[in-house]
């Protein structure tokens, strides 16, 4: 039995079973986008070219590649960022989580939850709800533009810093723009028939960055709120698997798989978060519930913290008064390994390059959070199809609905591989 | 205003789905594109409607699988017009590099399974169909994108400006980067329809939209030399989008 192309998903995507009678033999989450061989492509380019290309990999998560690329190119170099590029650059992150969070829950995820079949049919019955969604997705797309130039593919931020401030103006619509509609948005999260709780398709295992704070940044990779490990150390702890024809390869935990995302930076965070989205938390999540859907109500979570952590940091960017054109500091290019990982919205996501000692790159790494859940899907699937066989043929929907639970992006995915 | 109204399909082949993302970015436009049209095909939001085929195609991504060639043929076929959206659809993009190590690069990156993908290397939509035109950008504009549909739909071609980025930033009054920060902007030599967002941001133009047709790429390249660029920089500078 095949799922062809599964929609409302980034990117194309098949679900291949094999039955035998009630049984599931195999399961396969086939990607189909091929693959654009990206870490080939920047192979023997400029430092200063390798974020522009690598945004390319994906449209959603394309903030998080650029940023990543840059923090693990100043890794290398030993460069000081000033603390409002770190802010400018964090809102940026925050911008594309509102954009991809109103995106996938809005849009792609809810029409499941109201039986429709997409966001245009929910629009007629429910208007007030797609048109949050909207806004939300509106403002993360606003903050993208502003601090990085552009909705997709952003512009400013370079190697050394930012090319362009945005003007006090600009950053205060900003802020006034999360204002209005943080208590609508929160008001609407309390109204959503989310799923709440599917006992058979569980987070066994998951993966995030962790920090001081909750967001998309941090300092070590934490596995299952428990084992803390150094971000370079990932291709010691975490192994790859390549399972023809899926053009994508499997990564395992102790020969386990694992989930990230936005649940998994919830179930190790929880206690970081604060506000309003602490409020919501409460309300809507249980702690002993590990069902995969679960992600879904992690992300309204994550939409209600990054709304107030936007209004925070405009404060504390109105507070530095910033003036300045561009900043820009100064550095050396220097040969090694350049590594960093950011929070993409869908999961961890590390950049690996090494680069010579004129700035060219050698080789790299790009590790992206849908391969990485890749065998997670693959197991829940088949855990999924063995459960509700027992009482029904017609399984396709819901296992698009739990395709779709995970977030996938299946342009990223296809870029995993091996130095 | 005609009685029926348009269908319209968006596709996607090998890309970073940037373009469709961008047109998704007109938010609660969007609704109003469905209300005033037929949209057959939106994979990224919704199944596909029962009529299969639109009256007006807009193909995003590069050309990279038989099964894309098989599709482009069939689509042609049965469209009024055909619109390739975005830089991969237009000149194959960022992503067609490297013609004759491709097939090393494959079985590098997939030891085990590399030799079994038929990929074929990155072309666009032209090579393989005629266009009826293309919207150039990595990504599109969505203002640009909306122009076009509004002509299409009353059944007009439209134009696209012949002039290159230097024009609009001169109108947004921006100081040359070439010329006061000898910073090597493509701006000179690149289509406009993006209102100089680089130069405006303090960035040198990359040239996604391409080159535009009077385009003096060698008088460039001589400016390129005086600001001190050595062959290899000015040969990684046109080739990031700019030329195949």
């Amino acid at each position: 039995m095949k799922i062809d192309l599964i929609n409302r998903v980034e990117g194309h995507g098949r679900i291949e079973l094999s039955l035998k009678g009630k049984h599931v033999a195999s399961v396969k989450f086939d990607i189909l986008t091929p693959p654009r061989l990206f870490e080939k492509l920047i192979v023997g380019r400029h430092y200063s070219d390798i974020p522009t290309i690598v945004s390319r990999i994906c449209s959603i998560c394309s903030a998080s590649h650029r940023i990543v690329s840059i923090m693990a190119i100043e890794n290398l170099f030993n460069v000081k960022i000033p603390k409002e590029i770190k802010i400018l650059r964090n809102l940026l992150l925050h911008g594309e989580a509102l954009e991809s969070h109103g995106l996938h829950l809005f849009i792609l995820s809810l029409p499941d939850y109201y039986g429709k079949k997409s966001f245009v049919e929910m629009a007629k019955e429910m208007p007030e709800i797609v048109s949050i969604g909207f806004k939300i997705k509106g403002l993360g797309n606003k903050i993208q533009e502003i601090v990085g130039g552009r909705a997709i593919h952003q512009i400013t931020p370079v190697v050394g810093g930012m090319t362009f401030i945005p003007s006090k103006k600009e950053i205060i619509s900003i802020k006034q723009n999360a204002e209005s509609i943080l208590e609508e948005v929160v008001d609407i999260f309390k109204k959503i028939p989310f799923i709440r709780f599917t006992p058979f398709v569980k987070v066994k295992n998951w993966v995030s960055l962790s920090g001081m704070e909750y967001g998309y940044t941090g300092e070590y990779i934490l596995i299952n709120n428990d084992e803390k490990i150094e971000i370079d150390k990932f291709w010691d702890r975490f192994k790859e698997s390549s399972l023809p024809p899926s053009y994508v390869k499997h990564t395992l935990l102790d020969n386990k798989p694992f989930m990230v995302g936005a649940f998994p930076r919830i179930l190790n965070g929880s206690n970081k978060i604060k506000g309003k989205a602490f409020w919501l938390m409460e309300t809507l999540y249980f702690k002993d519930i590990l069902s995969t859907y679960m992600n879904n109500i992690a992300q309204a979570i994550e939409i209600v913290f990054s709304l107030e952590q936007v209004i925070n940091m405009v404060n504390e960017l109105l507070d530095m008064k910033l003036t300045q054109e561009s900043i820009l500091v100064d550095f050396k290019p220097k040969a090694g390994k350049a590594i960093a990982a950011v929070e993409a919205p869908r999961g961890l996501l590390i950049h690996k390059y090494n680069i010579d000692e004129k700035g060219y790159i050698l080789n790299g790494d790009i590790i992206t959070p849908t391969a990485l859940n890749l065998s997670d899907m693959e197991q829940n699937l088949k855990i999924m199809a063995e459960t509700l066989l027992k009482e029904t043929t017609d399984i396709k929907p819901l296992l698009e609905t739990l395709i779709r639970a995970y977030d996938p992006c299946i342009s990223c995915s296809v870029h995993i591989f091996n130095i | 205003m005609p009685n029926e109204k348009s269908k319209i399909g968006l596709y996607s082949l090998t890309s970073c789905s940037g373009d469709i993302l961008e047109i998704t970015n007109i938010e609660d436009k969007l609704l109003k594109i469905f209300e005033i049209s037929i949209v057959v095909d939106l994979n990224i939001a919704m199944p596909p409607h029962k009529d299969k085929y639109p009256d007006i195609a807009f193909v995003e991504g590069a050309v990279t699988q038989s099964s894309e060639i098989e599709f482009l043929k069939d689509l042609r076929k049965k469209v009024k017009y055909l619109i390739a959206i975005g830089t991969c659809a237009t000149t194959g993009g960022v992503i067609a590099r490297g013609p004759k190590v491709r097939k090393e690069w494959l079985k590098d990156v997939y030891p085990e399974t590399g030799e079994t993908f038929k990929l074929k290397f990155p072309r666009p939509i032209k090579d393989i169909v005629s266009v009826d035109f293309s919207i150039p950008g990595c990504p599109i504009e969505r203002n640009y994108f909306l122009h076009c549909l509004g002509y299409l739909l009353k059944g007009i071609i439209p134009e696209i400006p012949n002039y290159p980025v230097c024009m609009e930033c001169k109108m947004k009054g921006n100081e040359c980067l070439l010329r006061y920060k000898n910073i090597p902007c493509l701006g000179p030599v690149t289509k406009a329809g993006c209102g100089a967002r680089h130069p405006s941001l303090g960035r040198a133009c990359d040239g996604c939209f391409g080159a535009y047709e009077d385009a003096n790429k060698e008088s460039l390249v001589q400016i390129f030399k005086k600001i001190g660029l050595s062959e290899k920089e000015i040969k990684m500078r046109f080739d990031i989008f700019w030329e195949r």
